[in-house]
């Protein structure tokens, strides 16, 4: 199975959800903010990279893991890709799970502040710490994922 | 593709749907044009080629993007498929009902559309057309 996390820009709350699912990041343990920069793709995507999806690795599943922003279109993934598959007659099903519900106001603030004005220095001071807040939550979505993508 | 329900006129007026005795568009018959978002079947042109309709308030460039990516996800080839934006039309009372829509004023939108053909008037579908 393809599972995709999507949030606003495909750079923060996707890419620490693809992260926890891939192991990348283990998820009983909060990563420093070194460790959170040093993934691929955090805080790394912008505008021009809006609405492609990047692959981040499978699980141990064999699942395969992808992150996409998509700004504040929320259902277009699921109306596109799911008129596409009926389009195609794809049977594979990609599972889209939208991240932004586990960022808080420091994602956000310090996100807008990497990302949409380029003051990293501050933006991604403020964003490592929304996320270090904000973990918790992300492991909870993606071990609930991952129990429903490896039950099936 | 498109931001208001012209692109399913559109891709109606590509599978012939639309067009001589039959291009009088009866709104009431059409429920797409109250939706939306939606993506839509809308037939095959006169080559064979399956069309589709898809319109959201959505930036263009983002949604050509997503079905790229959903395509290059599966291993779809650009020699299977084609995204064509619906440019704006011509016609003033189109741009009207483009822009109703876009308002979000979907009665006014096809209270217009209603009255923008007829008998030798505009041919919605046709002079919209795809680039």
């Amino acid at each position: 199975m393809k599972i995709v996390y999507h949030c606003y820009g495909g750079t923060h709350s996707s890419v620490l959800a693809a992260a926890v699912h891939t192991r990348r990041l283990v998820p009983d343990r909060v990563p420093s903010p070194d460790e959170l920069l040093a993934l691929p793709l955090y805080d790394k995507q912008d505008g021009k990279d809006y609405g492609r999806i990047a692959a981040y690795g499978r699980d141990e599943a064999g699942n395969e893991i992808f992150v996409l922003g998509r700004r504040s279109y929320v259902q277009a993934p699921e109306m596109v890709f799911c008129g596409l598959r009926s389009a195609f007659k794809v049977a594979e099903p990609v599972k889209l799970v939208d991240t932004a519900t586990t960022l808080n106001w420091q994602m956000k603030v310090g996100g807008y502040l990497s990302r949409g004005l380029g003051l990293k220095a501050i933006g991604r001071l403020i964003v490592t710490w929304g996320s270090h807040l904000a973990y918790p939550r992300v492991v909870s979505l993606v071990e609930t994922i991952r129990k429903e993508v490896m039950s099936n | 593709m498109h931001n208001t329900p012209l692109a399913g006129l559109v891709a109606l007026g590509q599978t012939g749907v639309f067009g001589g005795a039959a291009e009088k568009i009866h709104v009431d018959r059409l429920p797409f044009l109250k939706r939306r978002q939606h993506f839509m079947w809308a037939g095959k042109d006169a080559d064979g080629r399956e069309v589709y309709a898809v319109w959201m308030r959505l930036d263009g460039v983002i949604l050509t993007r997503l079905i790229e990516s959903f395509c290059e996800l599966h291993h779809i080839s650009r020699e299977q498929y084609a995204v064509h934006q619906v440019p704006n039309p011509p016609d003033f009372r189109l741009r009207l009902v483009v822009l109703a829509y876009q308002l979000g004023l979907f009665g006014v939108a096809r209270w217009l559309l209603q009255r923008t053909r007829g008998p030798g008037k505009t041919r919605v579908p046709r002079l919209a057309g795809v680039d």
